[in-house]
């Protein structure tokens, strides 16, 4: 209240400085705004351009670069003709067998870590947190390669998929979700005999929706927008994922700036359009772990 | 409502329930069930990290070209590595001040972005949204876009110049002087968004009572900034440095898609080398060691905040 007053009372007395601080916070927020914002419209704006106009409208630079004045679907219909699409729904399939496996597997060990007690818990727990957040890529890239070929995973959809169901930010969301369930509710459960894969089924999971989309998420945008790996392992066509199908195009086709663009506005708006409505899940989850 | 119902009829019962658990259901409870829960994801964990983790180690003491079985060689990977080979050193002080970077402009423009997002009253869900998509963005993609923009014929630079803003019009990526810094804008545009969400995050949480006490005190914005905010935010200001300095040691992928390491190993980091090495060079055994001297930095990072920590730091 008393706070309140004082407040006021300031404003009262320097009305210019009131309104002008606000002012500068937002002219500072939409330039910032505009840094993120240019680039994406025009990159949208070329995709949907002639090859030889991308760059017309540049300079001199007018708004016409960043909306598609001489609209046309040229490049989406060339990168599909090359086979885009089989891309896209390779990484569609591989990024959902991630979420479930994936899920499936940091699940069940997010709730044993989080709900029982046993030996060696708190050690193993850190260990397999600490090899993944701290063992570099780069350090296992080479032998686990070596591993996948000895098993003969190269250009298969398990070489594609088992590195990408490590993930330890998953595994710290479920455990502490998990371990913030009353015990009544699973208590209750057991007593009526219910097993513990039914307890995590039928009690635990229904309750778990938040957890359950921020983990979803995390995963299925990791899998979408990985590159190195599956450069790597599956160089085969029929197993190309979204992000090598760009890739390569960038060194093979580097003059057809509007299929480039188109490529990546598709790339890009599978994770936009997926983090925007559940973005509050996906900061608490990065952030509830991130602080642990 | 059911299961408030079920608790109730049933919480009587569990004391007697619990009193005669065998050592059979002992055993299946604190033994058996939770190593079979947590056997998938640690068999998940043993085969693409554990494994690979020691063959690396093992790898980097050997001559190994990536195609047959190399010889033991001992430390002689490490010792050309730090005494024979000047590009590493040239990697390693590139890696550094990729640090000194991420360190530092990052930091600020998101303690300055949060500051901002945090006082604003309307639309700063939209603003925040906006700001932060570059960061779930592919690599692939937001250097698809870049490499366009800095094109000197055709990108800003060829704007900016035809409207006789001079001086941005040259091959930013394609000169030893400014390839570095050039990646380190591109990376910083799709990471620092997400930094700036992590501290708007940890300021919201900040009790208001605590701001309005700091105006009866009669605090000013710097004051208000400097013994409000910033104890707030502390521990996730922290924790990102350091997260940010072992990342540091791993940059790779938008110097390998931008540059590749060049012009003439202007932008090459010790990931790019050991890529290099390993997958194109055939000096496999050699890029296993640098992967280990990657992995010895980023475990002395963590060394330094451990110790902090048990100072008395609260971290």
């Amino acid at each position: 209240m008393n706070a309140h007053v004082t407040r006021l009372a300031r404003r009262n007395r320097k009305p210019l400085r009131a309104y002008l601080l606000p002012a500068l916070v937002y002219c500072l927020l939409i330039i910032g705004v505009l840094i993120v914002v240019v680039p994406l419209m025009w990159a949208a704006a070329a995709s949907f351009t002639p090859n030889h106009k991308v760059f017309e409208y540049a300079y001199p630079f007018s708004w016409r670069a960043l909306l598609p004045v001489d609209f046309t679907l040229e490049a989406y219909d060339n990168i599909f003709a090359r086979g885009f699409g089989r891309s896209i729904s390779n990484t569609f399939f591989l990024a959902f067998a991630t979420v479930i496996i994936g899920g499936a597997a940091n699940a069940l060990a997010g709730f044993a870590f989080g709900r029982f007690e046993f030996r060696g818990k708190n050690a193993l727990f850190m260990i397999i947190v600490m090899l993944t957040f701290l063992v570099p890529v780069d350090l296992t890239a080479i032998p686990r390669y070596i591993l996948i070929n000895n098993f003969g995973w190269i250009n298969t959809w398990q070489g594609l998929l088992v590195p990408g169901l490590a993930n330890s930010l998953v595994i710290f969301l479920f455990r502490q979700f998990f371990a913030e369930i009353p015990q009544e509710l699973i208590d209750a459960a057991r007593v009526d005999g219910a097993s513990w894969l039914r307890v995590l089924w039928s009690i635990v999971l229904p309750i778990s929706k938040p957890v359950l989309v921020a983990a979803g998420l995390l995963m299925f945008i990791s899998q979408w927008n990985s590159f190195f790996w599956p450069l790597l392992v599956a160089p085969r066509q029929e197993l190309r994922v979204v992000q090598v199908a760009i890739s390569l195009a960038v060194e093979q086709h580097r003059t057809r700036w509007n299929e480039l663009l188109a490529g990546s506005m598709i790339a890009a708006l599978v994770p936009i359009l997926l983090v925007m409505p559940f973005q509050r899940y996906y900061v608490q989850a990065i952030t509830g772990t991130g602080l642990e | 409502m059911a299961i408030a119902d079920r608790i109730g009829s049933s919480l009587a019962a569990v004391p007697d329930k619990l009193a005669d658990e065998g050592w059979r259901r002992r055993f299946l409870r604190n033994v058996f069930v939770p190593w079979l829960f947590i056997m998938p994801l640690l068999l998940i964990h043993i085969f693409v990290v554990a494994i690979p983790a020691v063959q690396g180690i093992y790898l980097s003491l050997t001559d190994w070209t990536g195609i047959r079985p190399g010889n033991f060689i001992g430390l002689e990977n490490y010792y050309q590595l730090f005494f024979e080979d000047e590009t590493f050193g040239k990697a390693l002080f590139n890696n550094i001040q990729w640090m000194a970077f991420f360190l530092t402009v990052p930091f600020i423009l998101a303690l300055f972005g949060a500051t901002m997002l945090s006082q604003i009253k309307r639309g700063g869900m939209v603003y925040r949204s906006i700001l932060f998509i570059p960061y779930v963005l592919a690599s692939v993609v937001t250097t698809t876009i870049w490499k366009n923009l800095l094109n000197p014929r055709k990108g800003i630079g060829a704007a900016l110049a035809d409207l006789g803003i001079e001086g941005f019009d040259v091959a930013f990526l394609g000169r030893p002087d400014s390839a570095l810094l050039s990646i380190a804008f591109i990376d910083n545009w799709h990471f620092w968004g997400f930094l700036m969400i992590l501290f708007l995050a940890a300021m919201q949480a900040i009790p208001p009572v605590l701001y309005d006490a700091a105006k009866i005190d009669g605090a000013n914005r710097w004051q208000e900034f400097r013994h409000v905010t910033m104890p707030g935010i502390r521990p996730i200001l922290l924790f990102m440095f350091m997260m940010v300095a072992i990342w540091s040691f791993l940059a790779f992928d938008y110097i390998w898609l931008l540059t590749q390491g060049g012009p003439g190993g202007a932008s090459e980091v010790i990931a790019t080398q050991l890529y290099k090495n390993a997958f194109l060079r055939f000096e496999a055994g050699y890029g296993a060691a640098q992967g280990v001297v990657i992995s010895i930095f980023a475990g002395f990072i963590i060394m330094i905040f451990v110790m902090l920590r048990r100072r008395g730091w609260d971290i």
